[in-house]
């Protein structure tokens, strides 16, 4: 909101105006944004919080700003109401919308006259255009005292008004020249023709007046706040009526603003006669002040300071409380136009704010409180690992462009967003693969030649039952040249086996077999992982057609690990281990093809052979002939002793029946 | 001693102190022990004379023999280190193998904090970003007709679920698991419908929250003051201010002078009642405060970095900035 200091300063006669009201007003909660120099003004932005409707005027900010000054504030003169007749004007009043209606009617008036310049100015300073003269002094009243009011036509008007809910669907055109459909939940003004204006909200085409309207009636009530925001929220349309209106005017406003804008044109202009009409719904009349009572002790604890009584005394008098003390109890009444005071710690604010936050001491709480968690993060250990393995981490958004993701997932798996800020971001990701093409091919296109990235985040989908399921992953994508700083002779493509070696450098305990259930993956390269016989994720070569799709001609390998699946250790169990010597042996079979080297290792490490501690496979040749296809597969064997060095014998009989039992079980002959 | 052999000696250690390669030293070598060297001649030379001077010579000749190997032994062993001390290695080449990994600024500001806030004893909990319009506002103090939605504009997902706007929803699901006492840090990502350059529609949030017996306004303030000098490594000048969110009572949002501006970064406040009772915390014997931050706004101020979009755009140029911070 924008205010001018001078205007400030006719409510508040001592105020300087200076950089420090600002500052004063910021510690107050009143957040100043800006200060703009005009003349000999100041013009300060002012940043209000929702909940303080009370603080949209002049006169609410000085009200506010007096906390700390505690001096008199000079209120604008008056026209008294008491002795004007009344006519009626108004029929009935729902209460669910309108506790209170007034309405003054003027004939004869004189509205061709020039808006005073100062009045003009100020409005132009606090952003609102000039219309005429009878509406500038409407909205300049509202900027001072902070009431919304509505100009009719009286001529225009089939007398009397209601103020109800819209009896039908129709059209309604606002005097901004659009057209709004109403319905029953819309709160609406009524004449005998019709909806006249959007109660709060926007006036009606049909009835607005103009610079030579003689005969009006002005408007000034309280609506309830929750109807105009739902109706100002229906149509997405914020007036500065139906700002003030949602955050709530002060029920005792409308009468003194419409003596107010009597004293203005009394002031200005001239008119022939004047009638009132004011109107409270039957419920609204049972509206009563609430009490609030608080100990002084709870004010002390809630803050962790002691503010003296005097001081709290002084303050609730200076923001127009009522206040009662007796011993350390104070009783406090909240004047009308603080709808956001509703309890203890609303009261206990208000004391916070006014002695002012920076005040405050500051303390460090010694209390111990028990860790939920061992803060053994998953997550970021894996993280850890990938990155000194020279992987690059990234985020990307979790929302990606509408049905982008039919190629590799089901359509009913994927949740969209209702609402979605574009058609690009849209739906969201069933998994991470389709992110990490788009910066795959992103750094690929600005000249990246070794690439390799990982995210750990959500992904989303539906399950069978239309449940929302969230999972916690962590995946990536490899491609490129393996070491961009290597001399050209020892650069290599990243391939599947520098993905693979990488898991098992990452995750303990990580076995594999083979799959073929994502599509996205080459069926024949494409790996599931385990970790003790539990399933953690999937890697493999990403299918061309979908990097092509990106334009990427580079093979690239993806993985995706289930992170709340997967164990970190945290506990090690030591075993003694033997320090005799270690005997090594190798083996070369010949295999056909049929068989899996998968098989050959089962078989072998599960031939549980006495004294071999480890084996693996140490080379590979695939023969080439055409009738007799087969592998040769050399396996290194280590055998040690737990007691004594093994004699050669001793390992000669374990190789023994190792052989026999890869003939026996596979029919493999060892070259 | 011969004067022969010992002439044979000095010859031996010219030669060596002019050998600069181990070619040159094979040479000697031969030239000296080899098969038809030096010392081969001499002992031929032997069979001429009587057994009892052979025997003396003989001795002599081993000896000599075996001070010639010494030498030549000593020679190459010098000239071993000296081919290592050399240019033969090419030191220079780049190293094989290197990487340069990096974590993401985001997941180092949200570990920086994290370390930060465990010294005082908060838990990281995790929650699920698809949340309830319950988790996500009423259950906060935010009623569907209140202004204060307009300050989250929300993604939904259908009529009753919708994208976190804030991880205070992870706050009312471990304070109803947990209740009181409870001292816990929510990071994580959280969505609200906007974008420019300085919003975008996914963020990173952190909120912490205090709830015990006795806890009070002076211990936000303690916390929190101390949490942005260690943050930002320095004592930092810090303005409290009053704001307002629903779910807090005294609220305050947190200014701090950056390049003689202040700038708002946290937003905190002492626990509305109305939290605390929607979990079933009695609020006679507890009190708290809580706070949240913008992870991206923090690495901002730290790294100097101006547009938010180049935390998404993951440019490697951009990343490998990075390197070596955790």
């Amino acid at each position: 909101m924008l205010l001018s200091l001078q205007w400030l300063k006719e409510f508040i006669p001592n105020l300087k105006i200076n950089d420090k009201v600002a500052d004063s007003l910021t510690s107050l909660g009143l957040e100043v944004s800006s200060i703009t120099k005009k003349q000999r003004d100041l013009i300060i932005d002012i940043d209000l919080t929702p909940n303080r409707g009370d603080c949209l005027s002049v006169h609410g900010i000085a009200r506010d700003l007096n906390s700390l000054f505690n001096k008199k504030i000079k209120y604008p003169r008056i026209k008294k109401l008491s002795k004007i007749n009344k006519k009626k004007y108004i029929k009935s009043l729902d209460s669910k919308i309108c506790p209170s209606y007034s309405c003054l009617s003027i004939t004869g008036l004189n509205n061709s006259i020039k808006t005073p310049d100062l009045i003009k100015s100020r409005l132009k300073n606090s952003g609102i255009k000039h219309i005429n003269f009878l509406v500038d002094i409407i909205n300049y009243v509202m900027l001072e005292i902070g009431q919304p009011m509505h100009v009719f036509d009286l001529n225009k008007l089939k007398l009397p008004l209601s103020v109800e809910f819209a009896n039908k669907t129709e059209l309604f055109e606002g005097l901004d020249d659009s057209e709004y459909k109403l319905n029953k939940k819309i709160p609406v003004i009524s004449d005998q023709s019709g909806p006249i204006a959007l109660a709060g909200v926007l006036g009606g085409k049909k009835t607005s007046t103009t610079q030579k309207t003689q005969n009006v009636l002005i408007e000034s009530a309280f609506f309830e706040p929750n109807q105009i925001r739902q109706s100002s929220k229906s149509f997405r349309l914020q007036t500065d009526s139906s700002y003030r209106y949602e955050r709530g005017v002060d029920p005792k406003l409308p009468m003194v603003a419409l003596s107010r804008v009597l004293e203005l044109l009394s002031k200005y202009t001239t008119y022939d006669s004047v009638f009132i009409d004011s109107k409270i719904s039957k419920k609204s009349e049972k509206r009563n002040d609430k009490k609030i009572i608080i100990e002084h002790d709870l004010i002390t604890k809630s803050l962790g300071q002691d503010i003296e009584k005097v001081f709290i005394l002084k303050i609730f008098k200076s923001l127009g409380f009522e206040i009662k003390v007796k011993n350390t109890t104070y009783t406090l009444i909240s004047p009308s136009h603080r709808f956001d005071i509703q309890n203890q710690q609303d009261i206990i604010e208000e004391i916070a704010r006014v002695y002012g936050y920076n005040n405050f001491k500051s303390n460090i709480p010694t209390n111990y409180i028990k860790t939920l968690n061992s803060n053994l993060n998953t997550s970021d250990i894996l993280s850890e690992s990938l990155s000194s393995r020279g992987y690059n981490e990234i985020i990307s958004y979790t929302m990606l462009p509408k049905n982008s993701q039919n190629q590799i997932h089901n359509n009913s798996e994927i949740i969209r967003i209702l609402n979605p800020i574009s058609e690009d971001k849209s739906d969201l990701r069933a998994s991470m693969v389709l992110n990490m093409l788009q910066i795959y091919k992103y750094n690929k296109s600005r000249q990246a030649t070794s690439l390799r990235f990982y995210e750990s985040g959500k992904i989303y989908s539906y399950n069978r039952g239309k449940k929302i399921i969230e999972t916690n992953v962590l995946a990536g994508i490899i491609g490129g040249i393996n070491f961009n700083n290597n001399l050209k002779n020892s650069r290599k493509k990243l391939n599947f086996f520098d993905l693979k070696g990488d898991l098992i450098s990452i995750i303990s305990n990580l076995s594999f077999k083979k799959t073929n259930k994502l599509n996205y993956l080459v069926s024949n390269a494409q790996m599931s992982l385990f970790q003790d016989n539990t399933f953690i994720g999937t890697f493999g070569a990403l299918i061309p057609s979908l990097r092509d799709h990106y334009g990427i001609s580079d093979e690239v390998f993806y993985f995706e690990l289930m992170i709340d699946s997967i164990k970190v250790r945290n506990v090690v169990k030591y075993v003694d281990f033997s320090r005799f010597p270690k005997i090594k042996r190798d083996i070369t079979l010949k295999i056909n093809n049929e068989i899996s080297i998968e098989e050959v290792i089962k078989c072998i490490s599960k031939s549980s052979l006495k004294y071999m501690i480890n084996s693996r496979i140490s080379d590979i040749f695939y023969s080439m002939n055409h009738e007799n296809s087969h592998k040769s597969l050399t396996i290194e064997l280590i055998f040690q002793g737990n007691v004594s060095t093994l004699s050669d014998q001793e390992v000669n009989e374990q190789m023994t029946i190792l052989i026999k039992r890869l003939k026996d079980k596979l029919n493999i002959d060892i070259k | 001693m011969n004067t022969s052999y010992s002439s044979l000696l000095n010859d031996l250690q010219k030669s060596l102190d002019n050998c600069t390669s181990s070619n040159e030293l094979y040479k000697i070598k031969s030239t000296f022990l080899g098969k038809k060297g030096i010392l081969a001649s001499q002992f031929n030379e032997m069979r001429n004379i009587s057994h009892e001077e052979k025997k003396k010579l003989g001795q002599e000749l081993n000896k000599i023999k075996t001070q010639i190997e010494l030498a030549i032994r000593e020679k190459e062993k010098l000239l071993n280190a000296q081919k290592l001390e050399s240019k033969e290695i090419d030191v220079e080449l780049p190293g094989m193998n290197a990487r340069v990994g990096t974590r993401h600024p985001i997941s180092i500001t949200i570990n920086e904090i994290t370390k930060i806030l465990s010294q005082f004893g908060f838990s990281k909990v995790i929650g699920d970003e698809i949340e309830t319009e319950f988790y996500n506002f009423e259950a906060l103090n935010i009623p569907e007709t209140h202004p204060a939605r307009d300050m989250h504009d929300t993604f939904y997902i259908n009529v009753k679920n919708l994208l976190r706007t804030h991880t205070s929803s992870v706050q009312i699901h471990s304070m109803e698991k947990y209740n009181a006492p409870i001292k816990i840090m929510t990071p994580g990502r959280v969505y609200r419908c906007d974008s420019d350059p300085t919003h975008s529609p996914m963020f990173h949030q952190i909120e912490g929250l205090y709830v015990d017996e006795g806890v009070s306004f002076t211990h936000l303030k303690g916390i929190l003051e101390e949490f942005i000098n260690l943050y930002f490594g320095k004592k930092m000048e810090i303005r409290f201010r009053p704001s307002y969110f629903p779910f807090t009572e005294p609220s305050a949002e947190i200014d701090i002078k950056f390049n003689n501006k202040w700038l708002e970064v946290l937003g905190c406040g002492m626990v509305h009642n109305n939290v605390l009772m929607n979990v079933n915390i009695n609020t006679k014997k507890y009190s708290g405060f809580a706070f949240g931050l913008g992870i991206e706004r923090f690495a901002m101020l730290k790294y100097g970095i101006r547009d938010l979009r180049l935390f998404y755009e993951n440019d490697l140029m951009f990343l490998k900035q990075f390197s070596g911070i955790k």
